[in-house]
């Protein structure tokens, strides 16, 4: 496309998003975020769905207005400027062919809604009025034929888009968004309604596309794989927060935390401690890292990839770890293997398959460790001391020690171990309500996220698995949490 | 495989198929709509000996009252499909975008009058304008009482076909740079063409064939072909009737026709509800 971009630095900032906010109803979608896009990259925002991705979209767009915050293009706020205004179009989830107009009427939509400068009238006063015209009927049929061939649909102007396959559909869409040749694509969850083998195919072509005519993308996906393949840079989201931004190279080998490290790509997260820089400690052994920095024993989560391990005889001395082989599949260039170890079940990949029931040991290079702090390391809530020994919080009555010499009413802090609290599967059974947000199995528990109705996040550790977006019921148990006075900082 | 194969072998001899359900609906069809409408051609070419002639027919259209009376009640019924239309569309929209109905309770209000009877509710009005404002029995009041009482069936497929309307089509064309007028010509109106259609037809064959409305309301210049049918059954006249009610059967139809024929062109949009045939 002939988009002049001869000035394509890939540093100059093309979109700033600053503080940006968005709450519908009582529910926090995009919780304070603050993100500066490139010109020309392509950028995708990954995460799991309704994690707020497609809302920040959206407010890109100009569809939805934040709540608070701004987002400017080129040093202009946007916020203020309806979608018509914004030199940012849009593909939309359901591509959002308009079923009256055939392929061409579509893609030339845009065009003919465009005002292009056509010379400059001067008044009797002598200022200058700038002129505006229409595209002619040639040259908007010269731009959709020119669109239609960078999609490869070059014969099929005259078709009715319902006559076309998902994948035809896709690429009209891309054509009626890049035809106006905007600053920015926005595209939403654009391949979600292919199959696999159309959507790789996609992939590919997307990547092509952008190479060519080097307009910036912003691309909103759930699929970590059409992530790693695509994008310069991908921004994880989730619960409405960025978890990480980065190379796809530095997602996947550096995650920033758990929840990075378990969105994308297999891995194998284990709960740690690091003694001293540049050594862990997990499943009872200490092993040599290259992570530093962290407090002495400051428990840390460890990712490790699953075609980072090496697979050694267990007599070798280099093993550090011996476990078991319970399991063997055959991936077709690879074996996947679940191998137990010190009471972990470590997933390893590797190139050779060993039997099941084989003794191995297990070695991961330093540089394979990947050391994340932990997000969470206790859950702190803040309270008021109801009758009978009971903490009204989170609008619940929990039965806790209260210390003595409390009174009804007192403020106090809790804090809540994350195997203090107890899920039940009927809701009725526990004191508050709440939803299942996310599930981590951590080798030998799950570390599960539960958001309660009043907009409180507790970590629990639980032997068993929950099924995300379930209802359960918080018990908390007395003995472990521990209830303190708290006393209101005053700052005034 | 083995289950499938056993079946094949025991084929029953009664399937119990899912268009079995339609039979008891042709059944009635044919009882209530089929048969009557072969008496009544019969009927209409009974002449007055009882002999088969076209007499009535030839009685219609020799009376220039007759042609008369046809054309207001077109013209009677086409003012009231645009005043219902005019007045229904901007309502649909707003009661179709979530933002300014928030909840159902509107739409219930405006659809709530046909819970009741139509004869009650001319009533009601014919009281309310005539008798309690003291309005003059006649065109206008006669107009006022048919967009009244049919105002609802135009409303009804406006707002179904405009809330099921995929919003991403409006939102497709803001992005494309249309403002929200053009967005409207080009996107909203052409997409709800299905439900206009389906909307003027509810409206337009009543009114078309309606007696009550414009007897309670109207006056004797607003005789529509309705009532002159209506006439001729009370004076015994079937076979007049019947000739009548054939050539308004004849015009409903080819109304019919020319709607599903503009549905056809456009309506292959995928939203929502279609023409009535």
């Amino acid at each position: 496309m002939a988009v002049k971009n001869e000035v394509n630095y890939k540093n100059e900032k093309i979109i700033e998003i600053a503080n940006i906010t968005k709450v519908f109803g009582n529910v926090t979608v995009v919780d304070n975020i603050s993100l500066a896009i490139n010109r020309g990259e392509f950028v995708t925002l990954l995460g799991p769905s309704g994690c707020g991705k497609t809302t920040l979209l959206r407010m890109i767009g100009g569809f939805e207005t934040p709540t608070s915050g701004t987002i400017t293009l080129e040093g202009k706020e946007l916020t203020s400027i309806p979608p018509e205004k914004r030199p940012i179009n849009t593909v939309f989830q359901k591509y959002a062919l308009f079923p009256h107009y055939n392929v061409f009427n579509n893609v030339a939509y845009g065009l003919k809604n465009q005002l292009v400068p056509n010379g400059e009238r001067v008044n009797k006063d002598g200022s200058t009025k700038q002129l505006y015209r229409h595209y002619t009927k040639k040259e908007i049929e010269e731009k959709v034929n020119r669109a239609l061939k960078v999609v490869g649909l070059e014969d099929y102007g005259y078709r009715s888009t319902n006559t076309l396959s998902g994948g035809q559909q896709q690429r009209v869409a891309i054509a009626r968004a890049i035809v106006l040749e905007p600053k920015v694509l926005l595209l939403d969850e654009p391949l979600g309604a292919l199959d696999l083998k159309m959507r790789k195919e996609m992939q590919l072509e997307l990547k092509r596309l952008h190479e060519q005519i080097k307009i910036t993308f912003i691309y909103v996906t759930h699929d970590q794989e059409e992530a790693l393949t695509m994008s310069d840079t991908i921004v994880v989201i989730n619960d409405g927060a960025i978890q990480q931004v980065g190379t796809p190279k530095m997602i996947y080998d550096e995650p920033a935390n758990a929840f990075v490290a378990n969105f994308i790509g297999e891995s194998n997260l284990i709960p740690g401690t690091m003694p001293s820089d540049k050594n862990v400690t997990l499943l009872g052994s200490t092993i040599p890292c290259l992570d530093k920095g962290f407090a002495k024993n400051e428990p840390v989560d460890v990712v490790i990839r699953p075609e980072d391990i090496q697979i050694l005889t267990s007599t070798d001395s280099k093993a550090q770890f011996t476990g078991t082989v319970k399991s063997e599949i055959f991936k077709g260039t690879y074996y996947e293997m679940e191998i137990d170890a010190n009471g972990y079940e470590f997933t390893v990949q590797s190139t050779s398959g060993h039997e099941v029931d084989e003794q191995v040991g297990l070695y991961v290079e330093p540089n394979g460790i990947h050391i994340m702090k932990k997000l969470r390391t206790i859950n702190e809530f803040y309270g008021e001391v109801d009758k009978d020994n009971l903490i009204w919080m989170c609008k619940g009555d929990f039965d806790l020690i209260v210390p003595e010499g409390l009174e009804k009413g007192d403020r106090v802090k809790i804090s809540v171990p994350f195997n203090a609290v107890e899920l039940t599967d009927d809701e009725e059974d526990g004191v508050i309500g709440a939803n299942v947000t996310q599930s981590i199995y951590k080798g030998t528990y799950y570390q599960v996220q539960v958001y309660t109705d009043t907009d409180e996040d507790f970590f629990v550790d639980t032997p068993y698995e929950w099924d995300i977006n379930d209802r359960v019921g918080i018990k908390l148990n007395k003995e472990l949490v521990m209830v303190e006075k708290y006393e209101e900082e005053e700052e005034e | 495989m083995s289950t499938a194969v056993k079946t094949e072998k025991k084929k029953p001899r009664f399937v119990f198929k899912r268009s079995f359900f339609s039979f008891p609906y042709i059944a009635l069809n044919i009882l209530f709509v089929v048969i009557p409408l072969a008496i009544l051609l019969g009927y209409a070419f009974v002449g007055q000996e009882g002999e088969f002639s076209i007499s009535n027919f030839a009685y219609f259209f020799s009376h220039i009252e007759n042609i008369k009376t046809i054309l207001f009640s077109l013209l009677m019924a086409a003012l009231t499909t645009i005043i219902c239309f005019v007045l229904a569309y901007p309502l649909a929209m707003c009661l179709a975008d979530s933002k300014i109905n928030k909840s159902a309770i509107l739409v219930l209000m405006f659809i709530l009058p046909m819970w009741v009877n139509s004869l009650l509710r001319t009533y009601a009005l014919q009281n309310f304008l005539i008798d309690l404002f003291g309005m003059q029995r006649g065109f206008l009041s006669a107009l006022i009482g048919l967009v009244y009482d049919f105002f609802p069936f135009m409303l009804l497929p406006l707002y179904t076909t405009l809330s099921n309307m995929d919003k991403s089509f409006v939102e497709a064309s803001y992005d494309l740079g249309a403002n929200k007028v053009m967005t409207f010509l080009k996107v909203t109106l052409p997409l709800s063409v299905p439900g206009i259609v389906s909307g003027v037809m509810m409206v337009f064959m009543p009114t078309m064939s309606t007696f009550s409305v414009t007897e309670i309301m109207g006056n004797t210049n607003t005789y529509m072909i309705g009532s002159m049918i209506n006439e001729m059954i009370n004076g015994g006249d079937w076979s007049g009737s019947a000739a009548f009610s054939f050539v308004l059967l004849i015009l409903v139809g080819v109304t019919m026709v020319i709607s599903n024929f503009i549905t056809k062109g456009r309506g292959e949009a995928e939203t929502g509800v279609g023409g009535i045939i």
